[in-house]
This record gives structure tokens, C-alpha cells and sequence, in this order.
């Protein structure tokens, strides 16, 4: 599959917040609101096809990643496709 | 050790480390530093665990981080090359480690092969999982001595190198276990 670069997918003001989130939680070590932080910011279409391939679709859902970019560039079943 | 969350912690900080590479927005370039750094104080007491049961998982972290790393390196050709070879050798690692765990069929494996003196220093056979190893640490040397690598980057490479050196030591020791090998008198 070609994919677009991640610079396609610019951030928007919500991102930037959750971004100043996670940058905050890992100045204090806070792994639970690294966790919370990085759920609430739009990861880029391909950086969560690489969570999918490596670590599995399941793991996408269980942890509660933000898909919402990935929904629209992938199609919303992209999850449960085995592509 | 929860090794479930301890996994989760650690794909959060690489999906940040994906995610800002590549880019020119400098908030996620900044978060992927950041991430770097968390990175490496996380790994530090991976790196003290003296405990050879544990080492699957200790393994099955180093490989998570370079399958990640293989993902970043896609697109970039020079050093594809050598993220996929760490991923496979990390693989083969871990299907080593597998037969070690069967002692019966570790000193099958090597009873044959490794015959040699110089294949098996202090008498332990230098196997796949430890050529795979120190192919591992080799890579590491010369990312650190890269040019103009920046800080965080160092930071984490010099993490990973102590976890490889943990892992190999762990080995070395399962080895003694298996083979019946006692420690070389100092």
C-alpha cells in the first residue's frame, strides 16, 4: 500500500493541546498522562498502520488510540481488513 | 513486572516517535525528543534485571523498539538496510532463546555445530543469539558514532546498549545452566 507521509496530516489546535499534554506528562514522568495525552491527539495514518502491523489490530482498540485520521485515509474498516 | 502495560508505555512513547518523524511541525518534533528521552529512563531498569526467566520479554522489547525503528527507516534507503536486518536478528534471537529453553535440544543443536574451540569461548558455544547480540551492540556503536546525532538520540542508543549487554549476560548465564558450564576462576 502507498502511503502519504506523514507531513500530509497536519496537526490542528486540539493536537497542539494534547501535544502540550504529553509534553507536560513526560516532564514529570507521568506515564498514565503520557497515555491519556497521546490517546486524545490524532496519530498520523501511517504511524498507527505500524501499531496495526506490529502490535495487531486489537491492541489499536484496547488501548484506545485516536483513529479518526487513519477512518478517513484507510476507509472506517480499515481495522478489521487484513491488508 | 507488568510486561502488558511496561509494553504499552513503551509503544506510546515509539507510535510519538513515529509520528514525528518525518515531519516539520515542531510541537510532534519536540513530543518525539521528549519521547526519546522518556524512552531511555524507562529502559534503564530493564537493564538491571538479573532474573534469566524474564529475559523473552526483556528480548521481546528490544524487538518492539526495532520494529518501530524499521517502520521509521521505510522511504529512507540507507538505512532500511540495516533496521530490517536488526529486526530479523532480534527474531532469530528470540527462536534461540526458544531452544535454549529446551535444554535437551540446545546441547542437540550444538553438539554438532560450534565444535571448535574458537566457536565456543569459556566452552559456551557463541550461537546464533549471541552473534545476533553483538551484531545488535555493533549497530548501536556506530549509530552513536554517527556525526552530529543529536543528544536524545545518544541518549536512547546508550539505553538499548546496556539492555543488549543485560540480555547477552543473562544468556551467558542460561548457558552455564544448560551446558553445566562453570564460571571461568578470575
Amino acid at each position: 500500500m502507498n502511503m502519504r507521509p506523514v507531513t500530509d496530516f497536519p496537526m490542528d489546535a486540539e493536537d497542539e493541546k494534547a501535544l502540550d499534554e504529553f509534553i507536560e506528562a513526560c516532564d514529570r514522568h507521568d506515564y498514565d498522562a503520557v497515555h491519556r495525552a497521546i490517546c486524545k491527539i490524532k496519530l498520523s495514518p501511517p504511524t498507527l498502520m505500524a501499531v496495526k502491523q506490529i502490535e495487531g489490530a486489537e491492541v489499536i482498540r484496547e488501548r484506545g488510540y485516536n483513529t479518526t485520521l487513519a477512518d478517513k485515509e484507510f476507509g472506517p474498516d480499515w481495522l478489521d481488513r487484513d491488508d | 513486572m507488568n510486561w502488558k502495560g511496561y509494553r504499552k508505555v513503551v509503544a506510546d512513547f515509539c507510535a510519538a516517535i513515529n509520528d514525528g518523524a518525518r515531519t516539520t511541525e515542531h510541537r510532534k518534533i519536540l513530543a518525539a525528543t521528549k519521547a526519546r528521552r522518556e524512552l531511555s529512563v524507562l529502559l534503564r531498569p530493564l537493564a538491571q534485571i538479573d532474573d534469566a526467566s524474564e529475559l523473552e520479554q526483556i528480548l521481546g522489547i528490544v524487538l518492539l523498539m526495532a520494529e518501530y525503528d524499521l517502520r521509521i527507516a521505510a522511504g529512507q534507503s540507507i538505512y532500511i538496510v540495516s533496521a530490517t536486518a536488526a529486526v530479523e536478528q532480534l527474531r532469530d534471537c528470540l527462536a534461540m532463546l526458544a531452544v535454549l529453553r529446551e535444554p535437551a535440544l540446545y546441547i542437540r543443536a550444538v553438539a554438532n555445530t560450534h565444535t571448535a574451540a574458537k566457536y565456543r569461548p569459556d566452552g559456551l558455544p557463541r550461537d546464533q543469539m549471541r552473534r545476533g547480540l553483538r551484531a545488535q551492540l555493533a549497530r548501536i556503536k556506530n549509530a552513536i558514532g554517527a556525526m552530529a546525532l543529536p543528544e536524545d538520540r545518544v541518549e536512547l542508543y546508550i539505553s538499548q546498549r546496556a539492555l543488549v549487554r543485560q540480555i547477552e549476560k543473562l544468556y551467558i548465564q542460561l548457558q552455564r545452566q544448560v551446558l553445566e558450564i562453570a564460571p571461568a576462576a578470575a
